[in-house]
């Protein structure tokens, strides 16, 4: 029979490694929490191709930020930097020439909250110089397409500038521009001379200077060209729905 | 044959919203999405957009050379 002073000696040692137990077990659950958090996934629901997502892909183009849309100047070298707050484990881009698909980009780890992918962008060959070439971003996460980015470049022949009301924002633009907004949404292009206009859909005016117009869904294209035959290239993307991403699990 | 390919733009969203919605595990479902996916890929891609620019300046500048012949 064991005397009372081990006894209690002995059950002291149990609660103490009971403690050392339960901290141990704390410790885990809070690196777990954290380690998903630091993992946001995107929605696991199959994207539907029929529908047109927003792009909204932050890019930053030779040190400016864009999200999911704009027009380049026209050079022959940009320097890319995707960024996103979801995991990233592939990227992409396609124009009317080449696709690359790059899978060694820095998802979400302990250390960075945002995945990057960084490059250096070469219009290389002529068919890339001469004509409409736009350049189409795709970020993908376990096999999903989740965040998208769509640029054109300024082109030496679409010179007219027009004024542009999209999407909240009201710019000047010199021949080449894109407007995204929610399908069905009023967006506006005006002329300082009158145009005449052809494209995916025939935007309605009472002057053929002013264009009020209702955002198609996905991508039109529309060309308005005035009496000096200076033309003025619109791109106009109505998407469906907003990519739902899942902060954490 | 033709009038089932006329008639795609509407049937694909309407297939794809029951799809979308229906009892289907998420694998079956991925399945038909890739697959229409890559069916109305070569229409949206950045190629095509290019061959719409080139064709609509042409129609928008014979607009306006029509306009000043009349």
């Amino acid at each position: 029979m064991r005397k009372p002073k081990a006894r209690a000696l002995s059950l002291s040692r149990l609660a103490s490694q009971r403690r050392v137990l339960l901290a141990v077990l704390v410790i885990l659950f809070l690196l777990q929490c954290s380690c998903t958090s630091l993992n946001p996934k995107p929605a696991e629901f199959p994207k539907n191709p029929a529908t047109f997502y927003k792009r909204d892909l932050e890019v930053v183009v030779d040190g400016l930020k864009y999200i999911g849309v704009g027009t380049l100047p026209l050079k022959n070298s940009y320097l890319f930097e995707v960024r996103t707050k979801h995991d990233m484990d592939r990227f992409s881009f396609t124009n009317c020439h080449r696709q690359v698909v790059e899978e060694k980009v820095d998802g979400v780890s302990m250390f960075s909250k945002t995945a990057k992918y960084k490059f250096r962008f070469e219009r290389k060959t002529l068919i890339e110089k001469t004509d409409p070439c736009v350049l189409e971003m795709v970020a993908s996460a376990d096999g999903n397409e989740h965040s998208w980015a769509f640029f054109d470049f300024q082109d030496a022949s679409f010179l007219l500038p027009a004024h542009i009301q999209c999407d909240g924002h009201e710019f000047d633009s010199h021949g080449v521009s894109v407007c995204q907004s929610k399908e069905g949404l009023v967006q506006a292009i005006s002329f300082d001379s009158e145009v005449e206009s052809a494209g995916d859909f025939d935007p309605p005016t009472h002057n053929n200077k002013t264009f009020i117009f209702e955002a198609p869904k996905g991508r039109n294209v529309v060309v308005f060209c005035n009496d000096e035959r200076k033309c003025h290239r619109l791109t106009v993307l109505g998407y469906e729905q907003t990519w739902l991403r899942e902060r954490s699990k | 044959m033709s009038a089932i390919i006329q008639l795609l733009p509407i049937i694909l969203p309407i297939l794809s919203w029951i799809i979308e919605r229906s009892g289907f595990s998420n694998d079956t479902k991925k399945k038909y999405f890739k697959f229409l996916d890559a069916l109305i890929a070569d229409e949206a891609s950045p190629a095509r957009l290019r061959k719409k620019a080139n064709d609509y300046k042409a129609q928008a500048l014979k607009k306006v050379d029509e306009k000043k012949n009349e």
